[in-house]
């Protein structure tokens, strides 16, 4: 054999093997590129399964922080208008119903509103949903009882979201579990979306080919076939691009889905993860999000025709944008709507009457009412001391803030309103303003306006622009007078006066009026804001004793160490403001300024919780003392002109240089609100604090009503006259009420005063049943 | 074709170590949707009612129902040793009637026994100056200050105040 081979003698080849052997070479070839092409697909596929899993399975949705409004508090006695009730309940997204059956609805039958208040974990307590009715009378709540007639002494209603803090990718959502799913919704997703998603394995020959056939009819891509599915692949792993490739990555990616997780978790999963809409750069994902962005209200509260509205949009967010192209989003919606009919998820009468309604999108969003950039700054600055960004961003907390909406809308008006009247009547522009009220007594945050503009996410001028405070910085002086123990009633002499500084230069200051008022009580040089008699008085205790009280009263150091720190040549924002004149209304304790008072995490753990800080810095006695000046100032000085001039609150006007800068700063027994009015540009305006920031104050404190400042302990509060410090009788004299060290030594306006004897006889029985 | 697919990934599937999953979803409440219940203060007669009977005295009346609602609540969890809802109830009441020194010198006494005894000697001094020359208000304060001094182990003075103020008059 193996000669024979060696031989080289071979048999020639027949056609027969020749094709033979063609052919199994063709089988080979195909045989190898087969197998090849297997192994490349499911190593292909391998890689996706267990990388799709691993990241489906792994990754929880980031959940923003949520920042809730504080809640309002209803109770007998509250001065909270019917209409002013009405507008919280819209705040908070509840629905007028001919009878609340569920929570979230309320019903008004005249001077009566039977609201079903939602469950809702406080930062202190589960409210579980309740029905409850409330009467109003012109003065507020007269009385509230829940469904068995019982009385009510107390409750709250849920607080509005008032933002949240989203990842910087944008994506803001609010989270569903399956069962917190209307039925409605995801039947009407899949009779909408997916006919056939509860048997396809994650792509639809049928859909895709009925699609293309739709397109080319239309000559345009009028429908896409992707499946539900598909659709969450590609809002979930890929982007938008249209290519082949992409496609077919999408459609593998699919069907490794369909496989892995069950059709519910896919459903909820989209439901969570779907697209809806974009807000400047607020990404809104999910139905839960969608639900309260469009229409303010948890999802279990839509209707069919708004569940249709929702379901409208998944197909273009932008082109079927309710806000911007209502007439689209209609139309599309009841064909939405139409589509439930014909799948047998509505009936013909509900159709017909759903499809009758309007939109109901509320637009209040994107007015920027809901959310408040401004106040917000705060909040983060409070959260960044211990929360991480992606903290914020992803771990579903839920903050609870102090800010009261009804208060945020109102200053926002009266800026708006007020800035437009002053330009109007003094030919004047660009004005800009900031406003800040505290509650006096616990320092927490009412409401916060950095600009004329509400909503508007840039420049806060409230925390961060710092400005010359003018004479809002007069009390110091007085205060640190009272801390000497001088009396108010001490005569200093407004008359003209030249500090020396450094280097031998000289500063000789000037009244606002350019004139000299002579020998004035302390009283009267605040009240009237005399600059040369404060610059006197100052210079008589001592710059640093003021400087010190600065340090106490606000937190911090002043920058500006010059004798013209007294006339409040020190810049400060309007918040650092508040926190001064906060401490004078809280009686000398020093509480910080704060914007949250709680934080809970995602099941309702309390992580956080703010108790009421507060430190004394100054004798109690010593700033009831200077409230009763800053009283007086409003009732006789600078103040006058205030239509609460006489209601019981305390206040100073402040003005700085040339004009430029505006402000008041006032407070009453609760609240304390600081306004400035100044332009951007630093340029002079001719407004003083009476004429720019006072107009902006009085209607805030209108809106809000005024609790007069009481005073406990008047044993040694005297009529004393303004112009003179000496005591007078109101009769023959224009006085003010102050406390004097000691009323006895002080003498009586000549013809005018009251014996200490008489004093004492006709005072005295009233003080001890105070 | 399709099933030819399918198979492959089932097979590819049944290969792989990771179990069936459900698709993730993070576990948080919608806003209006309520969290499983939880052990929580409650205020007698308002938001759900089913606080025992004090143990202790009922509080003087304070000037609103809705804080004497509040000061009857923490009265009752801080009768059942839950200081933090007490705290939490005397808040919600200061929020309503920041003025009120009784309610200082009752949020005192809450501190002083959750150990914050710095905030405790603040509140304290915020209730007397708040107090002025109002009797019940004075009452109230210096009783809050009684128990720091005894705290503070001055015992002798603690005594002292509370005969003074024992007759209920300021």
């Amino acid at each position: 054999m193996a000669e024979y081979r060696r031989s080289g003698r071979r048999q020639p080849a027949t056609p027969q093997s020749k094709l033979r052997r063609l052919i199994l070479r063709i089988l080979w070839f195909f045989l190898g590129a087969g197998m090849l092409a297997a192994t490349v697909v499911l190593g292909y596929l391998w890689y996706l399964d267990r990388t799709l899993t691993e990241v489906f399975n792994g990754r929880r949705w980031s959940l923003p922080a949520q920042v809730y409004a504080a809640p309002t508090e209803l109770y007998v006695g509250n001065q909270l208008m019917l209409r002013e009730y009405l507008a919280e309940l819209e705040r908070s997204g509840y629905s007028q119903q001919g009878s609340p059956r569920h929570p979230g609805q309320y019903t008004v039958e005249d001077d009566t509103v039977i609201t079903y208040l939602r469950a809702f974990q406080f930062d202190d307590h589960l409210r579980d949903a309740q029905r409850i009715q409330i009467r109003f009378r012109s003065h507020g709540i007269i009385d509230i009882q829940d469904d068995q007639g019982t009385s009510i002494p107390l409750i709250r209603l849920d607080p509005p979201i008032i933002g949240s803090f989203f990842p910087s990718h944008g994506e803001d959502r609010v989270v569903l579990d399956p069962e917190e799913v209307p039925p409605l919704l995801s039947a009407g997703l899949k009779a909408v979306e997916d006919k056939n998603f509860d048997r396809h394995v994650g792509f639809s020959i049928s859909g895709i080919l009925r699609a293309a056939l739709a397109n080319i009819r239309a000559g345009e891509v009028a429908q896409g076939g992707s499946t539900l599915t598909q659709q969450l692949v590609k809002s979930y792993f890929l982007d938008n691009s249209r290519t082949i490739k992409r496609k077919l990555h999408e459609l593998a990616m699919s069907v490794v889905l369909e496989l892995r997780f069950s059709k519910d978790d896919l459903l909820n999963a989209y439901i969570n993860e779907i697209f809806l809409g974009q807000s400047g750069n607020r990404a809104i994902h999910g139905f839960g999000l969608g639900a309260q962005f469009y229409f303010n209200r948890p999802l279990g509260e839509l209707q069919p025709h708004e569940i249709a509205t929702l379901i409208a949009i998944i197909r273009g967010p932008s082109y079927y944008d309710p806000f911007r192209h209502p007439d689209r989003a209609l139309d599309r919606r009841n064909r939405v709507l139409a589509t439930f009919h014909q799948e047998g998820l509505i009936d013909s009468r509900v159709t017909t009457h759903q499809q009758k309604q309007s939109l109901g999108v509320t637009g209040r969003q994107r007015q920027g009412g809901r959310y408040y950039p401004a106040f917000m700054d705060v909040v983060r600055t409070t959260l960044n001391r211990n929360y991480s960004r992606d903290d914020l961003a992803s771990q579903g907390l839920r903050v609870f803030s102090t800010l009261q909406p009804r208060l945020q809308e109102s200053l926002q008006k009266h800026i708006a309103e007020r800035l437009t009247a002053l330009e109007k009547a003094r030919k004047l522009e660009k004005l800009e303003a900031a406003v800040v009220i505290l509650d006096a007594q616990t320092g927490e945050l009412m409401a916060l306006a950095g600009g004329r503009e509400a909503g508007f996410e840039g420049f806060n001028r409230a925390i961060s622009s710092r400005r010359p405070i003018g004479s809002l910085m007069k009390p110091l002086v007085v205060l640190a007078a009272l801390e000497q123990s001088r009396s108010l009633t001490e005569i200093i002499d407004d008359a003209p006066i030249t500090v020396p500084l450094s280097r031998n230069k000289s500063w000789t200051p000037r009244n606002y009026d350019g004139r000299v008022h002579g020998p004035v009580p302390i009283v009267r040089l605040l009240g009237d804001s005399l600059n040369l008699a404060t610059v006197r008085l100052s210079q008589d205790i001592g710059l640093p004793p003021i400087l010190n009280l600065f340090l106490r009263l606000t937190g911090h150091k002043a920058t500006n160490s010059n004798p013209s720190f007294v006339l409040g040549a020190e810049p400060m924002s309007p918040l650092e403001v508040a926190q001064m004149y906060g401490t004078i209304a809280n009686g000398g304790f020093r509480m910080p300024v704060k914007a949250v008072t709680a934080v809970l995490n995602a099941e309702g753990k309390a992580l956080y919780q703010q108790p009421f800080e507060m430190q004394t810095v100054v004798d109690p006695e010593d700033a009831e003392a200077l409230t009763y000046v800053l009283e007086s100032g409003m009732q006789l000085g600078t103040g006058r002109g205030s239509r609460h001039a006489r209601a019981g609150v305390a206040g100073k006007t402040g003005t700085s240089n040339d004009y430029r800068d505006s402000w008041f700063a006032g407070f009453d027994a609760r609240k304390v609100g600081i306004v400035w009015i100044g332009r951007d540009d630093n340029q002079a305006m001719g407004l003083t604090g009476s004429t720019g920031a006072l107009a902006i104050w009085d209607p805030i404190f209108t809106d809000l009503g005024v609790e007069p400042v009481t005073h406990e302990d008047t044993s040694k509060v005297r009529d004393v006259e303004y112009a003179t410090g000496l005591l007078a009788n109101p009769a023959c004299a224009v006085t003010v009420r102050l406390p004097v060290n000691a009323p006895e030594t002080l003498p009586s306006k000549p013809g005018c005063g009251i014996t200490e004897e008489t004093d004492q006889r006709w005072r005295w029985p009233f003080w001890d049943n105070q | 074709m399709k099933i030819v697919f399918v198979l492959l990934v089932m097979l590819l599937a049944a290969c792989s170590s990771a179990p069936p999953a459900p698709a993730p979803v993070e576990h948080r409440p919608s806003p209006a949707s309520a969290p499983p219940p939880q052990s929580a203060p409650t205020i007698p007669g308002t938001e759900s009612s089913t606080a025992q009977p004090p143990a202790h005295p009922p509080p003087r009346k304070p000037s609103s129902n809705a804080t004497e609602a509040l000061t009857i609540a923490s009265t009752h969890a801080a009768a059942a040793g839950d200081t933090r809802s007490a705290i939490s109830h005397l808040q919600r009441a200061i929020r309503l009637e920041g003025r009120n020194a009784e309610l200082w010198a009752r949020l005192s006494t809450a501190f002083l026994r959750d150990g914050q005894i710095d905030s405790a000697r603040q509140y304290a001094n915020r209730a007397l100056a708040l107090a002025g020359n109002r009797g019940d208000w004075k009452r109230a304060a210096w009783l809050a200050i009684a128990e720091l001094e005894e705290f503070d182990g001055n015992q002798d003075e603690a005594d002292r105040i509370r005969q003074l103020y024992a007759s209920g008059h300021g």
